[in-house]
């Protein structure tokens, strides 16, 4: 069981537990993120995170993304992300 | 007879608007309800010769009122009862969106459906057979794709056909809830209390909790006891009612879709252009510098463009002033109407009008950034940021609508989820400054700042941004202790907007100003003329009229700012009513025409009390019509913290800076 924030992009993960409080658990329930659904984590930055469900891509805070735990299903790393610095011409 | 009215409901990005830009022939207004703050879009159609009303509720996922715009449609549902409820459904999203078709359905409504982006559903792998969707829910499906025009004109004849069916509700069973439900139901029946759906779903809803249900019971002669057994229920009922209610829906949603959809790709597969685009877009790194880059070459796009358009409204509306005035005098009427028009009313609806062409900008291309999808992702780019101050990144967008008017900036709140979230944002976002802020400040820069005038201006931008972080962060310390509410934000793909939804979009938020700027102003203009004309026959505007009486009470306040002379004091007591105002009434107190006022103010005003002026402009009191929005928002003692914090705040500051000039200017005086 892993926190949602701790999971790097490309990696798909299942809900495991929802630890939000009312207001917020409904909030994300009635948008379909609910325990045992599947997710993708497309980009996640020091501060928030941006997750799939299907074709929804979702944005969640920093504050929120702590709340959720998941379990990784798929190792699949893409570490390719990391965008080499074109070397820069100079005229 | 009263028009049918048809409503459209959906979740955002599901492309409801389009379809009602594409329904509605006439343009958009903002419908009032009466007796509630619901303020919802309408407009009017004609379907088979026959005129409907029709609109278009707030973009939301659900009728459990989570935000405002949750609020706002579940309270129009509960008042009105729409002839037919357009349910827009996003195709490649089916399963959330179908979430609030279940919710509507169960009331009871006479929903049609219409699939939108189908194209997307298909490019998604997402076969869907609508026949069995419409056989299985018992009501019409049209498929649709808004943005290529498809299926509007079947879905105007199917909305008329069922606009004059019976309903159908959908009957989703509730497993070991239903004796409560239907207790419930009974209770309901006995107590006489009806909504404008079912009783079944009302129980439901109050099961839920739904504030507004809720608030709606209560207010009736017997909904004490109803709600009584809504205690007593849950007291006695071991299961979590709410995640047993959301539960059944989804499970009866899972079941419909895997009746009516074939997958054809995973999830794998779906990253799609737009991911990338995110990739770059919403990076850890560059995302902030692409972010304000963009921000800066809009804000450079609106004054470049908007200037002249600017003087060329100034110019016609003094030709026509004059023009007018010589009319008037020439009828033989009295010289004290001509001066009524020319200098009350065109020259002060005139400097208000004039920069509406920096509103109109501002908007189109924070309305075409909307459409694209990218301002979404500002909110996610600034949320660590926002969050850091203690404001939610979903404030952003209402602040960056607050540069035009603090108007529409106020309104755009509603999408925040915390209430305190939402009152805090609006309590700061006067502070940005407004269009109407500007005239004040080029003038004065002009004047005084010859060669440093973009800095000036730019400086009393960035005073008010540096202002609202100080304030927000105090104001969350003092009056909204606890954390922020986290973002949860949908991420539309990235897409070209579609013209016409884009201007539609500007014209909406403009509307709000030039209906400010058509009424209250005008009000306030021709207020402003008589008290400057009496008593009958003081010169116009001198210190012996009315306002100049005003201004010499006011002015004393100002001293230690440096502008402690009674046409100052004046012409910030009229921008109360309206910043813009301050211009124009300097005009007229000076008795300047446009092109004179500088050299005059020169006189008056040194360097320093000049930017104190405008330090003072650019933080004091928000307008009227603001402050007057700002009530009706959130309630009037935040109205007045708003104007009372904001005065205190102006004057330090004020105060501050032109003390803190003089102290330099002694210590390294100029040779």
């Amino acid at each position: 069981m892993v926190l949602l924030h701790k999971i790097q992009v490309g990696e798909t993960v299942r809900i495991l537990k929802i630890d939000a409080g009312k207001t917020l658990e409904g909030q994300l329930q009635h948008m379909g993120i609910r325990e045992g659904e599947v997710l993708k984590v497309i980009q996640n930055t020091k501060g928030p995170i941006i997750v799939a469900k299907e074709a929804m891509r979702l944005a969640l805070g920093r504050g929120m993304s702590q709340k959720i735990w998941v379990e990784v299903l798929s190792g699949v790393k893409r570490d390719d992300v990391k965008v080499a610095k074109p070397a820069r011409e100079r005229v | 007879m009263m028009k049918p009215t048809i409503c459209l409901a959906g979740n955002p990005n599901s492309g409801k608007t389009t379809i009602f830009n594409a329904l509605a022939h006439s343009r958009e207004t903002i419908g009032n309800w009466p007796g509630t703050t619901v303020e919802v879009k309408e407009s009017s159609c004609r379907i088979g010769g026959e005129d409907f009303r029709i609109v278009d509720l707030p973009g939301i996922y659900s009728l459990t009122a989570y935000s405002m715009d949750e609020r706002v449609a579940s309270e129009f549902l509960l008042q009105e009862r729409p002839d037919a409820v357009l349910c827009v459904v996003d195709s490649s999203n089916l399963e959330r969106n179908l979430y609030l078709t279940c919710q509507l359905l169960e009331m009871g409504q006479r929903v049609v459906i219409c699939l939108n982006k189908m194209d997307l559903a298909k490019r998604r792998g997402f076969e869907i057979c609508s026949a069995d969707l419409s056989k299985i829910l018992g009501v019409p499906v049209v498929e649709a794709v808004a943005s290529q025009n498809k299926g509007i004109v079947e879905l105007q004849s199917i909305l008329f056909e069922a606009q004059k069916q019976s309903s159908k509700a959908l009957r989703i069973d509730y497993g070991e809830l239903e004796p409560f439900i239907s207790q419930l139901e009974r209770k309901l029946q006995e107590a006489q209390i009806q909504a404008n759906f079912l009783d079944r779903a009302l129980a439901v809803k109050l099961l839920e909790e739904g504030p507004t249900s809720t608030e709606f019971v209560r207010k009736a002669p017997r909904g004490e006891e109803v709600l009584q057994d809504v205690a007593w229920i849950k007291g006695s009922v071991t299961v979590n009612i709410k995640a047993q209610v959301l539960e059944k829906r989804y499970a009866f949603i899972k079941g419909l879709v895997a009746e009516c959809v074939t997958k054809t790709l995973t999830l794998e597969d779906l990253i799609t252009f737009s991911d990338r685009i995110d990739k770059v877009l919403t990076h850890r790194i560059f995302g902030l510098p692409i972010f304000l880059s963009a921000m800066y070459a809009l804000f450079w796009i609106v004054f470049t463009v908007g200037e002249p358009f600017v003087s060329i409204i100034e110019n016609v509306f003094t030709f026509f002033g004059s023009k007018v005035a010589a009319g008037i005098v020439s009828f033989g009427l009295p010289a004290w109407l001509a001066s009524l028009v020319s200098d009350g009313i065109f020259s002060g609806v005139g400097s208000v009008v004039a920069f509406l062409p920096y509103i109109m900008l501002l908007y189109l291309g924070i309305s075409f950034l909307q459409d694209t999808g990218y301002l979404a992702r500002a909110a996610f780019i600034m949320d660590r940021f926002m969050h850091a101050l203690g404001l939610h990144g979903k404030s952003f967008i209402p602040m960056l609508l607050g540069f035009g008017c603090s108007i529409p900036g106020i309104m755009a709140a509603r999408t925040l989820g915390s209430r305190k979230d939402r009152v805090l944002t609006i309590m700061v976002l006067p502070l940005m400054s407004c269009a109407a802020r500007l005239p004040v400040y080029t003038l004065f820069a002009g004047a005084f700042f010859k060669e440093n005038q973009g800095l000036v201006v730019f400086s009393l931008y960035l005073l008010g941004i540096v202002m609202a972080i100080v304030m927000a962060k105090l104001l969350r310390q003092v009056l909204f202790k606890g954390e922020t509410a986290p973002l949860i934000m949908e991420l539309p793909p990235y897409r070209l907007p579609l013209l016409k939804d884009v201007l539609m979009h500007m014209w909406v938020q403009a509307l709000m100003f030039v209906k400010k700027a058509g009424t209250i102003i005008f009000i306030f203009v021709v207020l402003t003329w008589f008290l400057a004309s009496l008593p009958w026959g003081v010169e116009y505007a001198s210190e012996a009229s009315i306002i100049g009486r005003i201004g010499k009470i006011v002015a004393p306040v100002f001293t230690p700012a440096g502008y402690g002379f009674w046409q100052a004091g004046v012409a910030l007591f009229f921008g109360v009513m309206a910043k813009e105002t301050v211009v124009g009434i300097l005009g007229t107190l000076y008795g300047a025409q446009e092109g004179a006022l500088p050299a005059v103010l020169v006189q008056h005003f040194t360097p320093a009390s000049a930017y104190a002026f405008l330090v003072m402009v650019a933080l004091y009191i928000p307008c009227l019509p603001t402050l007057a929005t700002i009530r009706k928002e959130i309630g009037t003692k935040w109205a007045y913290l708003a104007a009372f914090y904001m005065f205190a705040l102006a004057w330090i500051m004020s105060v501050l800076v032109f003390q803190a000039a003089n102290l330099w200017a002694s210590l390294f005086p100029v040779v």
